[in-house]
């Protein structure tokens, strides 16, 4: 169980998480759906540990966490809003480079299996630069898994993509989310309903909403509602 | 450890794969080499100095336009972002950062040892002064790309930084010159030549290598290496 409790970010005099707590299970989709601005990427960097929040706790398994720290690290995969990897590398150089900063042992191995678990086999020779959007998707999810992250943390990664890119990329994510928690942002209500065990709705900085999809009528109405 | 050594080595490979890298090190040698040979036999001593001279004046527009990127492209493409939730620290970045372009500019600077041969062929040259000039250069190309480093730290344009660490290099290195220096009165002409990156090297390309330069040049390394790592920690402010 994956646990933040009452955690709130300021930047300046500007509060822009207010005391967010939820719990996450051990597997599964969870949505974080929110208009702009209301938190979400703040509150994701701070689940990183690439911001520090000021207030509140993490714990795993009851267990406290510092976000910073080596082994909360090695366990939890990112992938940021428009997914930023070296263009110029080629995708197992990229690898290789997240395989060497996550520690992994055995890099090779470990590097064979998320090509394979992200479909990118046909093109680990090629340069980021020369691969389509769909494909620079699957190697920033294959970076984020790597070392068998238990916690996928995903900014937005549907965004830019055609509808074709948008059902791989969504059926990718069900499917690495069999065997960890995987926790991402977006704005299309009908792709959080279709593949999400569990929505969060962010408004100004807090949880408005923690519902199962099914539970939810009109999906659209809800989040108009919540956050006007 | 492993940490910074596998960003260094990633910044050491991508001068290697990129056209910036041979570009920059054959313009700055060729140059360098042009405007010392055609004077050289003019002068008729078989010396380095006026070489690093020349070398350390470009070098004050080369190595801020190498590092300019540095952390600036990194928080431009959001890059850093990725690699600072890696289990990697602020600390080991900037470190990486700093050995894997200061390898870079290490051996821009010892390819200038055809000099030195040419040098050793056609006179007698001082080879205590040639050491010290290469130290000297090499100490200095490891300043600027501090300075540089810290000024890519402060913004995600590029161009910003490659203008603000030139023009605060050539300030430096003109302030410590005699010719200006010897203006003002003589307690502040004795603080700008003692801050003065280019008036400590040429201590070194004369032949002395004297620890209190040593000491300033570890210090500015250091000093601009932590403001750096600073900076990527204000982030959350």
């Amino acid at each position: 169980m994956y646990a933040v409790s009452k955690i709130r970010k300021k930047f300046g005099e500007k509060e822009v998480l207010k005391g967010i707590s939820f719990e996450l299970k051990d597997s599964g989709v969870v949505g974080l759906l929110g208009p702009n601005g209301a938190g979400k990427t703040t509150l994701m960097r701070v689940l990183v540990g690439f911001l520090k929040a000021n207030e509140g706790d993490i714990s795993w398994d009851k267990a406290k966490i510092e976000t910073k720290s080596t082994e909360y690290r090695k366990k939890i995969g990112y992938l940021p809003e428009n997914n930023p990897i070296y263009p110029t590398s080629t995708v197992v150089e990229y690898l290789e480079l997240i395989a060497n900063l996550k520690g992994i042992d055995n890099p090779k191995t470990e590097i064979g299996k998320v090509i394979v678990d992200c479909g990118i086999k046909d093109v680990i020779g090629q340069k980021i630069e020369t691969l389509s959007k769909g494909y620079r998707q699957r190697v920033g999810l294959a970076a984020a898994i790597m070392g068998g992250a238990k916690l996928l943390i995903l900014d937005e990664p549907t965004v830019g993509l055609d509808p074709k890119q948008i059902i791989e990329i969504r059926e990718l994510i069900k499917s690495l989310a069999k065997d960890r928690i995987v926790l991402f942002s977006t704005h299309i209500l009908p792709e959080a309903k279709a593949i999400c065990d569990r929505l969060l709705l962010i408004d100004k900085g807090k949880i408005v909403l923690d519902e199962a999809p099914s539970k939810i009528k009109n999906l659209e109405k809800k989040f108009v509602e919540l956050t006007s | 450890m492993k940490n910074i050594w596998t960003i260094a080595k990633k910044e050491w490979h991508y001068l290697f794969t990129n056209p910036l890298g041979y570009i920059f090190a054959g313009i700055l040698l060729l140059v360098a080499n042009w405007l010392f040979f055609g004077d050289l036999f003019l002068i008729g001593q078989a010396e380095m100095k006026n070489y690093w001279g020349v070398m350390t004046f470009l070098m004050s527009i080369f190595v801020p336009a190498i590092a300019m990127g540095v952390i600036a492209d990194e928080k431009k493409s959001g890059t850093w972002e990725v690699i600072l939730t890696t289990p990697i620290n602020e600390i080991e970045l900037i470190a990486g950062k700093m050995l894997g372009v200061g390898m870079y500019l290490a051996l821009v600077v010892g390819l200038s040892w055809p000099v030195a041969a040419t040098l050793a062929l056609i006179g007698r040259p001082d080879f205590g002064q040639m050491v010290g000039g290469f130290l000297g250069a090499m100490l200095l190309a490891w300043a600027y790309l501090a300075l540089s480093v810290f000024m890519s730290s402060l913004t995600n344009q590029s161009i910003v930084a490659f203008l603000s660490s030139t023009v605060i290099l050539l300030v430096n290195s003109l302030l410590g010159q005699e010719g200006i220096a010897g203006k003002f009165p003589s307690l502040i002409k004795n603080i700008l030549t003692a801050v003065s990156l280019n008036a400590r090297a040429s201590m070194f390309t004369n032949g002395l290598i004297e620890i209190g330069s040593l000491v300033f040049f570890v210090s500015w390394i250091l000093i601009f290496s932590i403001l750096s790592v600073l900076s990527l920690k204000a982030r959350d402010k």
